[in-house]
């Protein structure tokens, strides 16, 4: 390896260090909080109120920007504010024709979000199996956790040793009903601070997905069927207080199904094509309307939709200023690498926002590296040129930094 | 000559090293003792579902210390031999220079890896009574991060110690420091998995720069 091979490796380092440093500098002293107002679908009005923050002051309005004070915001808004109706003695009767209370309200009411983050992220592969009919208000936690990866292993916490029966049992079952191992993915939720347990869904090797619980210590195993019926993505469990659905499938062609309690029946949302990898999610439901937001990298569009029929009733489109960093970055670098992501847990080199538009300054950059070594009578590289020509101010900054003429000159000059 | 280089390399390094694999081997009593203490408090089952819930990794504070041995074993070698100007004597031997080097930071890299991979082995292996393989490899593999790390800081270490010119001095210690902080990224137990080829990458690189170093050290580049 010779001292040449050395100082090419290093400034092709320096570039990519660079192409990390300075976008992530950049965007460190430019960056904005991007947020959308929040936006709920008004049951009264039937349209879309916003709660919109100007500077300090935080201004409640409808679609023609029409202002509303605290209170009538909450009467307008009575499915979000119905414990402060409540409070005040304001919460009508009947609404549109239907008697609703306090009661009724938190039956209908439920809140889902789904991050790209909840996908691209890898747990350990242990969780623990409750007992679904306990018979007891709160949800005991057990003394195992299960790992369903390979096999369905019980592992109990204080030998730390496998519980062969109950292993033995709930794989058997498993078998029994067709599933097929390596798991693929296991959704369900943890927490004993939950409103009751079913259990676990779990994506077999042939994307067939099942219904995992314990039921009276024994275990419970259905095919939900709707791996037949879509190409599932990603689930995501929920619990409801009127128990209408177990989780939220999104399939790979883009759409969105909730999994409903009659048969495991997928039930489609009339959303548009929804991508796990970068669109968020959140759905605000109520007796009436389902709010669905969506926000995708570019637009965040707000859907209401009518709760027992799930057609869409209304639709709101928002798009995102760009940041000053997405109005530079295309004329000032090629390109840029980000070590993390908002769309992932996962930490790698990502190499993003390739740009034609930059081609002219790393020119003009190139002409003035040329120009430079000219005038210092060092010989004119074509493969600094190019370089420089690819990678822009990444390239020829590194170019400076491993600069050794540079460095002799000046010696010559103290010399002398 | 292999071996006379690496006796040098033991006789001057040997306390430091005693001194880095205590630290190492003491770890491990205090994380099992660590452990057991919060098992006593919060009752193993519970504890489980806490780490498993939580994302808890109680290996966590090794973070920082394999990335200090790395730096501090790489500036141990080394300093010495730029202050006393050995280093000149040394490339002076009947020996190919480039093979001398490269047999200095063998030994240095040799006994890194085998304190951590030693130590490390114990210690999962000592926490495996209590824990299953589920936990320990997840925890492990953000650990495997920050022995990298520390392997690549004592080659980073090298690069800049040896550079004979202050100002490129500076400028090696900026770009190490960038590489770095690429080890320690992590934000769950997981989330660096798919950056290991990266830093195994790192990390063969950074073994080629120190003898650009040299090369500039032989040829007798000041500022």
């Amino acid at each position: 390896m010779t001292k040449k091979n050395i100082k090419t490796l290093l400034i092709l380092v320096s570039t990519a260090l660079l192409a990390w440093v300075l976008p992530w500098l950049i965007k460190l002293s430019t960056n904005e909080a991007c947020r959308y107002p929040f936006t709920y679908y008004s049951s009264v009005k039937n349209e879309f109120f916003q709660v919109v923050k100007e500077d300090a002051e935080t201004v409640l309005m409808d679609q023609s920007s029409h202002e509303y004070t605290r209170a009538e915001y909450d009467s307008l808004l009575p499915m979000l504010s119905y414990r402060q109706l409540l409070k005040d003695g304001r919460l009508p009767d009947s609404l549109n024709g239907k008697a609703i209370s306090g009661k009724s309200i938190q039956l209908e009411q439920f809140y889902f979000k789904y991050s790209p983050r909840d996908k691209h992220h890898k747990q350990m592969d242990l969780n623990p199996m409750f007992e679904s009919m306990s018979g007891r208000v709160q949800i005991e936690s057990p003394d195992d956790l299960f790992s369903i990866k390979n096999k369905m292993v019980f592992i109990d916490a204080e030998t730390n040793s496998v519980l062969e029966n109950k292993s033995s049992q709930f794989h058997q079952a498993m078998i029994k009903r067709g599933y097929k191992f390596p798991t693929k993915m296991v959704a369900g939720n943890p927490s004993t601070k939950k409103l009751y347990d079913e259990g676990w869904f779990a994506l077999d090797a042939n994307n067939q997905l099942y219904h995992i619980k314990m039921v009276n210590g024994q275990p419970f195993v259905k095919d939900t069927k709707a791996g037949e019926k879509l190409d599932i993505d990603f689930v995501k469990t929920i619990e409801t207080q009127n128990r209408r659905m177990y989780a939220f499938v999104f399939d790979r062609s883009g759409k969105l199904y909730y999994l409903s309690d009659v048969s495991y029946e997928p039930v489609q949302l009339p959303i548009d094509a929804y991508n796990t990898n970068t669109d968020g999610l959140s759905i605000m439901a109520n007796p009436f309307y389902w709010n669905v937001v969506v926000t995708t990298p570019a637009q965040r569009i707000t859907y209401a939709l009518d709760n027992h029929t799930l057609e869409e009733v209304d639709r709101l489109t928002e798009t995102r200023e760009s940041t000053t960093w997405e109005k530079i970055h295309p004329y000032v670098f090629p390109f840029y690498i980000e070590m993390k992501s908002m769309y992932s847990k996962f930490v790698y080199p990502r190499l993003l926002g390739w740009s034609v538009k930059a081609l002219v300054l790393n020119a003009v950059l190139a002409v003035l590296l040329a120009f430079l070594s000219y005038r210092r009578k060092q010989s004119i590289k074509p493969l600094q040129l190019l370089l420089v020509l690819c990678t822009g101010l990444y390239g020829l900054i590194a170019l400076w930094l491993f600069n050794e003429k540079q460095q002799e000159t000046r010696n010559v000059i103290q010399l002398k | 000559m292999t071996r006379a280089i690496f006796y040098k390399e033991w006789i001057k390094l040997r306390w430091l090293l005693l001194a880095i694999s205590l630290v190492f081997a003491g770890s491990i009593p205090y994380f099992i003792l660590n452990l057991t203490n919060k098992f006593r408090f919060a009752g193993k089952p519970h504890f489980w579902s806490v780490i498993v819930g939580k994302d808890l990794n109680l290996i966590s504070e090794l973070t920082y210390i394999p990335l200090l041995a790395g730096l501090i074993l790489g500036l141990a070698q080394f300093v010495p031999e730029m202050q006393k100007k050995s280093l000149k004597l040394t490339l002076h031997l009947p020996h190919p220079e480039k093979l001398t080097i490269l047999k200095m930071l063998l030994f240095g890299s040799g006994t890194l890896v085998s304190i951590f991979s030693i130590t490390g082995l114990v210690l999962y292996l000592s926490l495996s009574i209590y824990l299953p393989s589920q936990i320990l490899v997840a925890w492990f593999t953000a650990a495997l991060a920050w022995y990298l790390a520390g392997l690549a800081a004592y080659f980073l270490a090298v690069w800049v110690c040896i550079e004979p010119v202050w100002k490129q001095k500076a400028i090696n210690t900026l770009l190490a420091i960038a590489v770095i902080m690429l080890f320690f990224k992590g934000t769950s137990t997981y989330s660096l998995q798919y950056a290991m080829p990266l830093y195994i990458g790192i990390i063969l690189l950074s073994m080629c720069f120190p003898f650009y170093s040299v090369f500039r050290f032989k040829e007798g580049v000041q500022q």
